[in-house]
């Protein structure tokens, strides 16, 4: 059998804050991605996605956070025991991030084309010319017309999707085995959002490249992936196919997450959320985190965390599917 | 662009003249005369008359202020009322110690505080980052005519290594080792306050750009940490730099008054301060407004240099 592309193994990373203990953004966190695979994580604003998908990358400690144990393995090397100038050498070129805010993710004082063709220059050698033209064929490809002038634009010049087509280009340049897309359309309006997923969609169907894709929208992640994961307070509660997340839910939050996700276009209604409010993680309550806003909450929730229990059933390719509830037993 | 520079000069023309008039003004309102410091004159009040008339300080103060614009607008800054000279020629004497000894200041300072406020920034937290802002801090708050006496006592006074004052020692010919010699004290006066100053605000200027998404962005190109650091971090934290700089360039002019009066430097920190006391106008008003002037152009290049390092801001 192949290899997964990325196996991470119950990581935890934590955050130094006020409170006498470190608040734990994310909590004993597995999961894998086998190779050409989109694998959407999914949760409401602070569950951690961002966290995770740093993590992956080690770059948790530029955020001042740290991870306090786990593994992360890319293609067979764990690279938490890598020394730092080898994940340097993965960054950008093997493992590549797109970031939510694309204005805020690029730099202001340098143009475009700098910023696309010095990832390129970083990881191989070619020369100056080749990698502009190639950054120029990225652009293009990415659906920027006038890109020979796009690429002297500075980011400020340049519309949200524009911005978010300059980053995504920049994180195709040296072709990833694995991308990591960090709400790559929150911040963008519905047309431009559909016009990105579409590339991103082009971009996978080549099936040389797997992709971590973070949304807090289940539609989105509905569209985009072949399995999902649910985040909530640092924890997955429940993993399986899009199509059996979609169709038979098993987590009382996953269905909330649903219903909120099917609400989602009424015009001129305020953003529909799940009823409840995250919880504080400095102060999360006991048993299991969800219980404040479940609507099926039994005594023992509020006693002990359920553990992430096999449903049994396997997708196609043989993955399990999973999910951490006291209500799950199995049929 | 164009507009915008002309907008700048009109602006200038309007301080240059306010700080004249309330200069010219003030002078003359503040107690005192120039004949003060001639204990004969105050003695006879006809030479005092005849000096004024001579002077024709006793003409009303909006005509006496008309015919120093005037005479200002065709470059003459008038006679000094002590010296009986020119004042810029004055002032030409004056100003290379003067700009040998803040210039030196500056460059020194500049060449400490760069490094080491990159440094203390890219370090935060560490040990070096605490000894780093706990010398700023002393850097900060010692007065410099406390500093300038310490320096003295121990350096010139008790160990004789170094000269107590003035540019280079009288009766010898003057070489390139002996102005050095000279310089060294008030120089690391001046420049250890500048120095510390510079390293709060470059420092303060890196962690506000480190914090920022597009450095992870760097990062997570896999770009090395120098080239984080000079190609994404530096560029973005120069505008803070840049500002205190060119805000600091006015005072090369007048120089370190305290310093060059500690030291006996014979620049124009101490000819200030003394015709500022012996009330002479003339010399008081040039100086003003060569400071204004100064001010506002070291302002306009600062915001030129914005624009060159920062491509968001235009200027119409
Ligand atoms: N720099 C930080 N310092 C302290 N705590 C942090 C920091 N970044 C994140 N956290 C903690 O980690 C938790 C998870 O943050 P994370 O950014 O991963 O959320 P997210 O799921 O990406 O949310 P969003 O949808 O808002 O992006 C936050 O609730 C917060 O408590
Ligand atoms: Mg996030």
């Amino acid at each position: 059998m192949r290899m997964p592309v990325l196996q991470v193994k119950e990581l935890t990373a934590i955050f130094d804050s006020n409170t006498p203990e470190a608040v734990k953004a994310v909590d004993r966190v597995s999961f894998s991605i086998w190779p050409g695979e989109v694998v959407g994580l999914v949760g409401e604003s602070g569950s951690g996605k961002t966290v995770t998908a740093l993590s992956i990358l080690n770059l948790l400690s530029h955020k001042k956070g740290k991870i306090e144990r786990g593994e992360i393995i890319y293609k067979g090397v764990d690279i938490l025991s890598l020394p730092e100038k080898k994940v340097r050498e993965l960054r950008g070129n093997e493992m590549a991030i797109i970031f939510q805010e694309p204005l805020t993710s690029l730099n202001p004082v340098l143009n475009v084309g700098r910023q696309i063709t010095e990832v390129i220059s970083t990881h191989s050698r070619i020369s100056r010319r080749e990698s502009w033209e190639k950054a120029v064929g990225l652009l293009r490809r990415a659906g920027i017309s006038d890109a020979e002038k796009r690429m002297k634009a500075y980011p400020h010049q340049l519309s949200g999707g524009m911005r978010q087509r300059v980053v995504i280009s920049m994180a195709l340049a040296c072709s990833p085995g694995l991308l990591i897309a960090d709400e790559p359309t929150t911040a963008l309006d519905v047309t431009i959002q559909a016009q990105i997923l579409d590339y991103l969609r082009k971009v996978m169907e080549k099936g040389r490249m797997s992709m971590l894709f973070v949304s807090h929208d289940l539609g989105v992640i509905g569209e985009m992936c072949d399995r999902v994961m649910v985040m909530y307070a640092g924890r997955i509660l429940e993993t399986g196919t899009t199509m059996e997340i979609f169709k038979t839910p098993l987590h009382p939050y996953t269905r909330a997450l649903i219903e909120v996700s099917k609400n989602i276009s009424v015009p001129g209604k305020k953003l529909p959320v799940v009823t409840g409010s995250v919880p504080d993680l400095s102060n999360l309550p006991m048993g299991c985190k969800f219980h404040p806003r479940c609507p099926q909450v039994r005594k023992v929730c509020r006693e002990a965390e359920p553990p992430l229990k096999s449903t049994g059933s396997t997708n196609l390719k043989g993955r399990v599917c999973q999910v951490r509830c006291w209500n799950y037993t199995k049929i | 662009m164009r507009s915008f520079l002309t907008k700048r000069m009109i602006q200038t023309l309007v301080v240059l003249v306010g700080v004249s008039l309330i200069t010219f003004f003030m002078m003359n309102l503040a107690p005192g005369d120039p004949f003060m410091m001639d204990p004969e004159m105050r003695m006879n009040p006809e030479a005092v008359a005849r000096w004024k008339e001579l002077r024709q300080l006793d003409r009303p103060l909006h005509e006496q202020y008309y015919s120093w614009l005037v005479n200002l607008l065709k470059g003459d800054f008038g006679i000094s009322l002590i010296h009986n000279r020119p004042v810029l020629e004055l002032i030409t004497e004056r100003l290379p110690a003067t700009l040998l000894l803040t210039g030196t200041s500056l460059l020194v300072a500049l060449l400490f505080a760069v490094p080491l406020g990159i440094l203390s920034a890219v370090k935060q937290g560490t040990f070096l980052d605490k000894w780093i802002s706990f010398f700023t801090l002393c850097g900060v708050s010692l007065p410099n005519f406390w500093l300038g006496m310490l320096l003295i006592l121990l350096f010139a006074y008790h160990l004789n290594w170094l000269p107590a004052s003035s540019l280079r020692t009288v009766g010898v010919a003057a070489s390139f080792y002996d102005y050095i010699k000279h310089l060294i004290l008030p120089v690391v006066v001046l420049s250890t306050g500048s120095a510390a100053y510079y390293i709060r605000y470059i420092r303060a200027g890196i962690l506000e750009v480190i914090g920022q998404d597009y450095i992870l962005t760097a990062r997570a190109k896999g770009l090395k940490e120098s080239t984080v650091l000079f190609r994404h971090i530096l560029r973005n934290s120069m505008i803070p730099v840049v500002t205190v700089v060119s805000l600091s360039l006015p005072f090369l002019f007048t120089g370190a008054m305290v310093t060059e009066y500690v030291f006996s430097w014979p620049g124009m920190g101490r000819w200030i301060i003394m015709a500022t006391l012996s009330r002479d106008y003339p010399s008081v008003l040039a100086v003003n407004v060569i400071v204004a002037a100064l001010v506002v152009l070291c302002n306009l290049g600062a915001d030129l240099l914005y624009a060159y390092f920062d491509p968001r801001i235009k200027y119409r």
